[in-house]
């Protein structure tokens, strides 16, 4: 449609409004009722407009873009994210002329892509140099979609907008100007001396929310852009974009997409691992865990290797798989049974470590748990699945010939909760800020007690920062895996070229393109 | 000015010349030493608790630190010892080498006593300790103590009368479960060659309702009986004894501090070397009065006690005298004056500690006995203690 027929159509359309509006003053006026309608809808107006200034003062008409770190991000990768906020956060000072510009953004997005390569390399004459191109172009791609869904989800109208209205929101301001200063020119006409002075009113206090919308408005698309693109440059940085877009994106939602109801989407298993010393109760726990025996337990050492049970429960969001490990002496100090143990910990999502209630010598625990932490300092690419301690055997705990659960061990009075919280206490002060929390039970058979209750909503609490752990870790394995099978493919493509290259030369007269390409070139 | 000088110079000189003496004294005196070897919550304190009759608070405070991962608790007092107990608590801790122990006690101690929980598995620690440490002094005893037995049978009571035989096996007709059994095989079996006997006990504070809080308390002082070197067993009988016979608890706190004086008054009696052991006994006796009236916390009716008792002779101070001469006599004297002389050295000083504390006692009950009432006493107390201290002398000959 050409701009007369659209105006035309608008105008038609507006006609019957316009009308109704010139009769219905024309009808208020004989009545005179004129004043108070005007004054009643001044009033709204006002309203309107204080109230838009108000909120868009603090902020809340449109909200700024919100963040919340991906689950699979490592600390080292939280660091990261703090160069990018301080950015976002400089924007705020920046002119609104400025954020419209699409140069500033180029630049923008430069600046930041070396700041964080040079963050993840530091001491790299040139820390690009070692990203590959479909990388570059996954940052480019995942940056531009999310945008897009941001704009499609934020902005009313915002798939209407084309890059010409991005440049004239900026002269928005000037249209809504020169309508208003019309409207005022012919109302001047009717009623000089009112006119006058709402005139006065308005432009005083109701012109500046018009202006503070349109700058949120480029404050808010720039500091999303910013936001997004960040996030992907860290994840290029950690080497993680380097399966390519398309599989990059289809894991992540896998790992962080909420559980079906209808299971239409089968939501990713997550590998608990139980760590602790011989017999402090790890195959008792995972009884408890499965409702029912399953796992061998005995009044001496009984697990000789790794094993896995699997436990699928309504009541929790995704399956588990809980590796029972062989136990380690008080002071852990065989090599091979630590290193096992990290093995172990390494291929799991979450930890659970299991401390004798009434065994406090746990050097062994803090030296295993020490190790495990040095081992992911010198990975930082990889993230360290949270570790919750369980404390079990709670029942033999003082008074030992009591055994009445339920027990308020958080504030209890009794003797037995009151020891409880001590032998809780006593455990977090031994390990300190090494595990997520000590959760107390009993696993003995026949005395559970504690694992519906505190076990599980503590695991179920930390699945989410679990799947993080495990959505990095096949990110890692994919793109180990992939890079060989990559060079592989590239490699036996190109020798499928050389060599239908040298069997064509040896066979210029009668060959023909279709044979088979793999065969030996003719020596 | 320059005598008052000397005069403080002199005095400062006696001092430390007796305190020399007690010193030299007390390395003489027949003081089991107990190494104590196990995790932490394994059990030591109760131990202790169950031989000595201390309080836990009380063995908190007597612990003073010994090597780097080592303590040392002198029961019932540093000055007047009579069980020495060591705790190797950095047994748990990183890097603990049992060779500064060694170093540093190792000679010394009589008796390694190892705790362990019965179902305490992880012990690699331990036993790579405890093996060089049996290396070191192959003759000398190792006792494993097997603790917390009713974590075997959570919530359930103690099976009266205890069932264990002397080498900690059971009868045929048990009435434990068999996790128990199989976890005692199983520590005797890690043990085997490294401990001489091996006993089962469950000491629980008394709140804790069970049955028997001194379930095996008995067994294990047979056993640590029949393992110490023979001068040792006195102090563990007559503690054990004098224990017996009193009731009340304050008297039984306060018993193992007359007795630990009185051993050491024995030990200098015996010093073949006349005269000298007269300013030693009767400074020990006076520190014994002092050191038990800061125990009833009546430190004024210290000094009025010791008006009495050397007005009316008690202690030392009327008959050691008698017996002085004995040591005069050439060949014979020395060795009947040691035994004699010892033996009343010890009596003597314990009648006098039962005296006082007898003093204590009625002045807080509201009346100061007289002098007559309070010689009375002494001597019955006297007539007793000699009794026990003659029938066995309770001095080691040889302090190797």
């Amino acid at each position: 449609m050409s701009r007369w027929r659209i105006l035309l159509v608008v105008g038609l359309l507006a006609v019957p409004f316009a009308g109704l509006a010139v009769i219905g003053s024309y009808y208020l006026w004989t009545l005179h009722w004129g004043f108070y309608a005007w004054w009643l809808m001044f009033a709204s107006m006002a309203l309107g407009y204080v109230l838009g200034w108000y909120w868009q003062h603090k902020r809340r008409l449109l909200r700024m873009p919100e963040f919340t770190a991906p689950v699979h991000w490592t600390e080292r990768d939280a660091e990261a994210w703090r160069l990018v906020a301080a950015r976002a956060q400089a924007a705020v000072s920046l002119p609104v002329e400025k954020l419209s510009e699409i140069a500033q953004y180029e630049a923008e997005a430069r600046q930041m892509a070396l700041e964080l390569a040079a963050f993840y390399h530091p001491g790299a004459s040139d820390p690009v140099s070692n990203l590959t191109i479909p990388e570059v172009l996954a940052v480019i791609e995942l940056a531009a979609r999310d945008l897009g869904e941001l704009v499609d989800r934020y902005l009313p109208g915002g798939h209407l907008l084309t890059v010409g209205d991005w440049r004239r929101a900026r002269q928005a301001a000037d249209w809504y100007q020169s309508a208003s200063n019309l409207y005022w020119a012919i109302a001047a006409l009717f009623s000089p001396v009112r006119t006058a002075a709402r005139y006065a009113a308005s432009k005083v206090g109701l012109s500046a929310p018009w202006q503070m919308l349109q700058q949120n408005l480029v404050l808010w698309f720039y500091t999303a852009f910013i936001h997004r693109l960040g996030t992907y440059l860290i994840d290029l940085n950690s080497g993680r974009l380097r399966i390519g877009a398309g599989r990059y994106r289809e894991l992540v939602e896998q790992y962080t997409a909420p559980p079906c109801s209808d299971g239409s989407s089968e939501p990713p298993v997550v590998t608990v691992t139980l760590l602790g010393q011989v017999k402090a109760g790890k195959s008792s726990v995972i009884n408890a865990l499965l409702g029912e025996q399953r796992a061998r337990t005995d009044v001496l050492p009984a697990t000789a290797g790794a094993e896995r049970y699997e436990l699928k429960n309504p009541d929790l969001p995704s399956d588990l798989v809980l590796v029972d490990t062989v136990g380690f002496g008080h002071a852990g100090p065989k090599a091979d049974q630590v290193a096992a143990t990290c093995e172990a910990a390494r291929n799991s999502d979450l930890l659970l470590l299991v401390l004798h209630a009434r065994m406090p010598a746990r050097q062994g625990d803090v030296t295993l748990l020490d190790g495990l932490r040095d081992w992911y300092a010198a990975h930082p690419d990889l993230k360290r699945p949270p570790v919750l301690a369980v404390l079990t055997h709670i029942d033999l705990l003082s008074p030992a010939l009591e055994w009445r659960p339920p027990y308020d061990w958080r504030q209890g009075l009794r003797a037995k909760e009151q020891n409880i919280r001590d032998a809780v206490a006593a455990a977090k002060g031994q390990l300190g800020a090494r595990v997520a929390g000590v959760v107390p039970v009993c696993a003995a058979a026949g005395k559970i007690w504690g694992v519906e209750e505190e076990l599980l909503p503590a695991v179920i609490e930390r699945l989410d920062e679990a799947h993080g752990v495990a959505l990095l870790r096949c990110l890692k394995g994919e793109k180990d895996t992939g890079k060989v099978r990559k060079i592989f493919e590239q490699l036996l493509a190109a020798a499928k070229q050389a060599a239908r290259i040298v069997w064509e030369q040896y066979n210029r007269p009668s060959a023909s393109p279709g044979r088979s390409p793999e065969l030996p070139p003719r020596a | 000015m320059f005598s008052k000088v000397r005069h403080w110079f002199s005095k400062e000189r006696r001092e430390e010349q007796l305190r020399q003496r007690l010193d030299g004294l007390r390395r003489r005196l027949p003081v089991p030493r107990f190494w104590l070897l196990g995790k932490t919550q394994s059990g030591k304190t109760s131990l202790i608790k169950s031989l000595t009759g201390a309080e836990t608070a009380e063995i908190g405070r007597g612990f003073q630190p010994c090597t780097r991962f080592s303590r040392a608790y002198d029961f019932p007092t540093v000055e007047a010892p009579l069980l020495r107990f060591l705790d190797t608590r950095g047994l748990d801790e990183l890097g603990y080498d049992p060779a500064d122990d060694l170093a540093r006690f190792g000679a010394d101690a009589d008796v390694v006593v190892v705790t362990t929980k019965l179902l305490d598995h992880a012990l690699e620690n331990l036993l790579n300790h405890l093996r060089t440490i049996r290396r070191s002094q192959l003759t000398r005893p190792v006792v494993l103590v097997a603790t917390c037995l009713h974590e075997a049978y959570p919530q359930q009571q103690h099976p009266l009368p205890y069932p264990f035989a002397d080498d900690a096996s059971l009868p045929a007709d048990s009435p434990f479960p068999e996790e128990l059994h199989r976890s005692l095989q199983e520590q005797k079996r890690r043990f085997e060659g490294l401990v001489d006997r091996v006993v089962a006990v469950d000491l629980t504070p008394p709140e804790e309702g069970f049955n028997d809080p001194d379930y095996g308390g008995p067994a294990l002082r047979q056993v640590l009986l029949a393992v110490l070197p023979g001068a040792f067993r006195q102090t563990l009988l007559t503690l054990d004894e004098a224990r017996r016979e009193l009731g009340d608890l304050y008297s039984r706190q306060v018993l193992p501090h007359i007795v630990g004086y009185s051993t050491l008054a024995a030990t200098a009696g015996a010093v073949p070397v006349p005269l000298v052991d007269l300013v030693l006994l009767a400074s020990i006796q006076s520190r014994m009065v002092y050191h038990l009236a800061r125990l009833y916390n009546q430190p004024l009716t210290a000094r009025r006690f010791t008006e009495i008792a050397s007005t009316f002779g008690l202690g030392i101070f009327l008959r050691q005298g008698t017996r002085m001469l004995l040591k005069w006599v050439p060949f014979v004297g020395p060795v009947l004056g040691s035994v004699a002389g010892g033996a009343l050295a010890g009596a003597s000083t314990f009648a006098l500690g039962k005296a006082f504390c007898y003093y204590c006692q009625a002045v807080h009950n509201g009346h100061v006995p007289g002098p007559e009432d309070l010689r009375r006493y002494y001597k019955v107390q006297l007539a007793l203690a000699e009794g026990a201290w003659v029938a066995r002398p309770a001095v080691a000959k040889d302090p190797a």
